[in-house]
């Protein structure tokens, strides 16, 4: 049966029953991080949150459509090494470090794949490549920031302390307040850079070859095949996050 | 036999596989960068009235058109979806400003064709070619090592032209030329349905279909406002960019030393980011404006809005819907028919 392109090959290398727990665990986590405030969906969500969102999309659709193609590519190196992806970690890295919110990533890649569906790819093959690309390319990026909330991509961890508040009179006034201390965190800086790298340079090789790719278009791929570009984007990942980490927390500052 | 030493000779062969190899993307980047540029791709964005029955359908029923396309040309023989694609590109004749559209359209279409080709020319399985040509050709053979890359490798002897009988092959098939655009002519449809809909649909009435259709506001205003940013990143990527090439920047390795060539491509690759960086901080240095712009507007305040123009379904619209709901049904039932189904992919 083929509907809307999607051929729904489950002759995978990645089984289905992966691919669907990954995929709920993820879309609670959404439905979670999206749920309404005061009857508005993305309560968490401020304004200027979508304005971050949708440039860093534009950003994106100009990315892979035009500065991308500028990279020169040797197929012998870019199978295993897929070095153009940089902007796009670069990018999707961005808006979850500027956002700083869980979510912000999948929100990213949701306003991206609509965008790139109406002016490039049409919309053959959906609603699963809507799935795949939150699920492989924002998913962990989203649970991390559970965790680092707005200090993602920052060298610091934010460190609740008690203090009292002073009153007006200049006196120390009963009540205790929580405030929150900055402090030094460069190996979750790294870390922070490591997720979101991997995350990304995996997305393809791992998450597409081993499932979205056959499951949607038909094709298949060899295990040994997709083990080894899988393992190879993992380094990858690791050193494009590294090189990307430091312009985005100079963006970062720049911007906030 | 002096064209068949002369084609087999290792230097030779070497040279011509790595231009086989690499002539598909050049072709791409060329088509687009060189017949689309940077002002083509602005067009993209920038929508011009039109009178023409096109512009007055809903877009809900162009959203609809670009689906059923892709999914008939996806159950159906390739030629249904060459019919396709055709009776499409003729409804651009309905479009304003026709030859702007089509300097836009022709090179992303060609460049599918010339991509897929390609790629399914070197790359498409030995198995899946047996298995819906019966017979496959080697029109060329590449060294044996680069079997390890995926390419095209026949299982059994097999004869190629100036060079006899060969064992186990690997290279460039006729077969998979044919694969490759038989199976774009499912792509292409889609692409001419999509920009159809891009050239003759206001943004914001596109945005307003969707919202219509149970879309939240904030995805809408999202989406939006990414649409009616992209030509302004296009203007702040041609501003660093430009700057970059008047300091003397070249984008395109030259040398024709390898280990020279690969430090042109890393120096590429460096300047690349720091280019994005400038276009990141030019792009977002407004958003705190625009979001203080769209609060003012109220923006969230009510979850009910008003709009100036509202979409409704009209007569022809109806009519169209109908067209597309009967050519769905032909397409299921001609499917079904022997021999008239897709090309497989996973025979």
């Amino acid at each position: 049966m083929v509907w809307n392109g999607v051929h729904f090959n489950l002759n995978t290398i990645i089984p289905w029953p992966i691919i669907l727990i990954w995929t709920l665990l993820y879309f609670a986590l959404l439905a979670w991080a999206w749920r309404p405030r005061e009857g508005r969906p993305f309560g968490n969500f401020k304004t200027i949150d979508f304005v971050y969102i949708a440039l860093v999309a534009a950003l994106l659709i100009v990315y892979n459509f035009f500065i991308s193609p500028l990279i020169p590519k040797v197929g012998t190196v870019t199978t295993y090494f897929y070095y153009p992806i940089i902007g796009e970690t670069f990018l999707v890295m961005l808006a979850a470090a500027l956002v700083g919110k869980p979510g912000s990533a999948g929100l990213t890649m949701v306003i991206y794949t609509l965008l790139a569906d109406i002016i490039h790819y049409g919309f053959g093959g959906e609603p699963f490549w809507f799935v795949y690309e939150v699920t492989s390319y924002a998913a962990i990026i989203d649970m991390w920031l559970i965790y680092r909330g707005k200090y993602y991509m920052m060298p610091f961890k934010g460190v609740f302390k008690r203090g009292s508040t002073t009153a007006l009179d200049g006196g120390s006034s009963n009540t205790e307040e929580l405030e929150e201390e900055l402090k030094p965190a460069k190996a979750l800086f790294i870390v922070d850079a490591l997720l979101g790298g991997i995350t990304i340079s995996t997305a393809y090789p791992f998450w597409w070859r081993g499932f979205w790719g056959p499951f949607v278009l038909g094709i298949s791929f060899t295990p040994s095949f997709w083990l080894i570009t899988s393992v190879a984007s993992v380094g990858a990942g690791a050193v494009l996050g590294l090189i990307v980490a430091p312009f985005i927390y100079y963006i970062k500052r720049v911007l906030t | 036999m002096l064209l068949s030493q002369l084609l087999y000779n290792p230097a030779v062969n070497w040279t011509i596989t790595l231009v086989i190899l690499f002539y598909g993307p050049v072709l791409v980047v060329y088509l687009i960068f060189k017949l689309i540029g940077f002002q083509g791709y602005m067009s993209l964005f920038r929508f011009i009235e039109g009178k023409s029955v096109i512009y007055r359908m809903d877009p809900r029923v162009k959203i609809l058109l670009s689906i059923i396309v892709t999914t008939v040309a996806a159950i159906t023989i390739w030629w249904i979806s060459a019919i396709m694609f055709v009776a499409i590109m003729s409804l651009y004749a309905l479009l304003s400003n026709i030859k702007e559209k089509l300097k836009v359209a022709v090179p992303l279409i060609l460049a599918s064709f010339i991509g897929t080709a390609w790629t399914e020319s070197i790359f498409a399985p030995y198995s899946y070619l047996h298995i819906i040509f019966h017979s496959v050709t080697f029109l060329y053979v590449f060294p044996q090592s680069l079997a390890v890359l995926g390419i095209t490798q026949g299982t059994g002897t097999f004869y190629v032209p100036y060079l006899g009988y060969v064992n186990n092959p690997v290279g460039l098939t006729w077969q998979g030329i044919i694969y490759g655009l038989q199976i774009t002519f499912r792509a292409v449809a889609a692409i001419a349905s999509g920009l159809l809909l891009i050239f003759s649909t206001p943004p914001s009435d596109i945005l307003r279909s969707l919202e219509k259709s149970g879309l939240p506001i904030e995805l809408g205003f999202t989406l939006l406002l990414a649409v009616s940013s992209v030509p302004k990143v296009l203007e702040n990527s041609m501003i660093v960019l430009n700057s970059l090439k008047a300091r003397g920047v070249d984008f395109r390795p030259r040398s024709k030393n390898p280990l020279v060539f690969i430090r042109e491509s890393l120096f590429i690759i460096k300047v690349v980011i720091m280019a994005l960086v400038g276009i990141v901080i030019l792009t977002l240095r407004d958003a705190r404006q625009i979001a203080i712009a769209a609060d003012i507007r109220a923006f969230r305040a009510y979850r009910k809005r008003t709009y100036y123009r509202d979409i409704r379904m009209s007569r022809m619209d109806y009519i169209v819907l109908v067209l597309l709901i009967a050519l769905l049904i032909a397409g299921i039932y001609i499917s079904g028919l022997p021999g008239m189904g897709a090309v497989p992919y996973n025979p």
